[in-house]
């Protein structure tokens, strides 16, 4: 089966609340097998950009579009088909296994009154095995670690037949073993033609993974650009307000320079 | 796997104990009938014949105890199925099926029924649009507020349920407040305790069609259930209808809540300790959550029920007895799973 590579992309979008914009001016789309990154200070917008990507908000003014038509008046089901969501980690409070939880991203092909298929639950198999979970999959969602339910979630956006993921701080919370097998698992999906965009508190992280990277200030103004030439040293300490020296001090140049070298690679040791 | 064999395993118990609690209730009671005439009793209702038993045995068997076991059955199934599908709308354990004034609605209709002096069919109508008419309040004001928001929040569905039901809780004060102390506030107070001893097959048979047409939405919707558990955005993003599948499943819950509590008043514990025992025993998922809560609810009502007009000489409301069972096996729950944690 071959899956149709969805198009998403933005035309002078401004995010935020009815009486808030909270960025505007935010124009971008998505090439194929892509990640972007989202950098910004905290309450920049982040996670509003991915609602609003989603339908989940409005826009306030300009538009999102899917595959070359305006995403607000469709159907909720129409654009699962194309794009996956992955939240920040929370608590669930029913605890589901971690298949049960993996097929639910078989929604958009499973009629109303109808429970996944053995199809679907050879899908869910399936995607459970590309993240290394394929053990997990009868054990208690709520048992896992952080590290396995973000597998696990990477895991459902994968049984979908969605070409682009949302993550929304998919490393926030996690130890660093575990942060690390996130970012192989966002290089690794580059690779098989899945677009992700992620957002993040750490400009290393973009370093590593995203071919380009969207910065929204604490103006609200977005800027994009390819990841290693939009960091420089002096542009991530004006967004978050810190001086060059102490991002010396944490070490950034080094990851810096050290991170050009692989992204300038792609994802070739993956 | 095991587990599917322990569900099959739970499955297997908690019918052979429903009909085992069936037998029992139906054999039980003031009037003694003996195992020997049970038996001929349901032989000769089955293949025909008449049985050799004491005057008025077939009656009270048929007429009073069949119909009132149907009742308890059907009232406890109703009250957990709606219970489970509340606690998963609401991603909250700890609901029970009148959240959304359900109860406080029905007990307003059925208690100005009384004060009017109305005919008993005629009250239970007016308790069960009274539920009806609460529920579609809380909504469309739930509703009214969240469309200047952006989000459209279970939060303001609960918090709006609570004022409404307050409300109302003031409005069965007044009416008490006013009724006629010698014979309309005891009809009152007994109404409110609930009780099965009324029931008969003319209100079984409006009763359980609606039951009914409550549970088939659920059981259709059974596998969405589950996705609207993991709140909106979230079941949004993966492609669910939210606000139509959330308006049709509370439909149907409210639909089967407000005809249990027409036809027996008002009993609680039922919908809130079943439904977050049996997640305990086989687990969230919807699917296998629903039938279990039914079965188990049914059984547990039925119980209830043959304890309360056997154990002594005047009938005890089932209502206290489900907060006497209730209240402690909810503390163990409690207790144990958050030691697990």
């Amino acid at each position: 089966m071959t899956i149709k590579q969805a198009s998403l992309s933005t035309h002078r979008l401004a995010i935020g609340y009815p009486r808030r914009t909270i960025a505007r001016d935010i124009s971008f789309s998505v090439n194929v097998g892509e990640a972007i990154a989202i950098l910004g200070p905290n309450g920049c917008g982040k996670t509003t950009l991915f609602r609003t990507l989603l339908s989940l908000s409005p826009a306030i003014s300009g538009e999102v579009q899917l595959n070359g038509k305006s995403i607000h008046h469709m159907r909720a089901n129409t654009i699962a088909r194309h794009i996956a969501y992955i939240p920040q980690i929370n608590g669930s409070t029913f605890d589901f296994s971690v298949i049960e939880v993996v097929e639910m991203a078989r929604l958009t092909n499973i009629a109303w009154h109808a429970s996944p298929s053995k199809h679907d639950t050879e899908r869910a198999m399936e995607a459970l095995d590309k993240v290394g979970m394929a053990d997990f999959s009868h054990r208690r969602f709520g048992e896992l670690s952080g590290g396995e339910r973000q597998l696990t979630m990477i895991a459902r956006s994968l049984a979908s037949d969605a070409t682009i993921i949302l993550m929304d701080e998919p490393t926030a919370s996690l130890d660093f073993g575990n942060q690390l097998r996130v970012r192989d698992t966002i290089n690794t999906l580059k690779t098989q033609d899945i677009s992700v965009l992620f957002t993040t508190h750490h400009p290393d992280e973009a370093l590593q993974c995203a071919t380009r990277t969207i910065a929204i200030d604490k103006h609200g103004r977005a800027h994009l650009g390819e990841t290693k030439t939009l960091l420089t040293t002096e542009f991530v300490a004006e967004l978050y307000g810190v001086s060059v020296g102490d991002l010396v001090r944490a070490n950034f140049n080094v990851v810096r320079n050290v991170m050009k070298d692989v992204v300038n690679d792609g994802a070739a040791s993956f | 796997m095991s587990t599917i064999q322990n569900t099959r395993l739970i499955y297997t118990v908690a019918v052979v104990s429903a009909f085992a609690t069936g037998a029992v209730s139906l054999a039980i009671g003031q009037f003694p009938i003996s195992m020997s005439d049970f038996f001929s009793l349901t032989r000769a209702a089955i293949v025909g014949g008449v049985a050799d038993v004491p005057v008025n045995a077939d009656i009270v068997l048929f007429d009073i105890r069949l119909p009132r076991m149907l009742a308890a059955f059907s009232v406890g199934a109703a009250l957990a199925a709606a219970g489970a599908t509340y606690q998963n709308l609401f991603r909250n354990p700890l609901v029970s099926p009148d959240i959304l004034g359900v109860s406080s609605g029905a007990a307003l209709g059925a208690v100005v029924g009384i004060f009017l002096g109305l005919p008993l069919l005629i009250i239970q109508l007016s308790a069960f649009a009274g539920g009806i008419a609460a529920v579609a309040l809380i909504y469309t004001i739930a509703r009214a507020i969240d469309r200047h928001s952006a989000h459209n929040n279970v939060l303001t569905l609960v918090l709006i349920g609570v004022v409404v039901a307050s409300l109302l809780s003031a409005g069965v004060a007044l009416t008490k407040y006013l009724a006629d102390p010698y014979q309309q506030l005891p009809a009152i107070t007994y109404w409110l305790m609930g009780s099965f001893a009324s029931v008969s097959y003319k209100e079984l048979v409006v009763a359980l069609p609606l039951i009914a047409a409550g549970l088939l939405p659920l059981f259709l919707l059974r596998w969405r259930i589950n996705i609207l558990s993991l709140g909106d955005d979230e079941a949004r993003a993966l492609g669910l209808n939210v606000t139509a599948t959330r308006l049709i499943v509370i439909l149907a819950a409210t639909l089967m809540t407000a005809s249990a509590v027409a036809l027996c008043g008002v009993i609680g514990w039922v919908g809130l300790i079943i439904p977050h025992a049996v997640r305990l025993l086989v687990g969230a998922e919807f699917s296998r959550l629903l039938p279990l809560s039914i079965i188990i609810g049914g059984t547990f009502m039925l119980l209830v029920d043959t304890i309360c007009r056997s154990i002594a000489v005047v009938e005890i409301p089932p209502g206290v007895v489900t907060a006497l069972i209730g209240a402690p096996i909810f503390i163990s729950i409690m207790a144990s799973t958050f030691r697990q944690k």
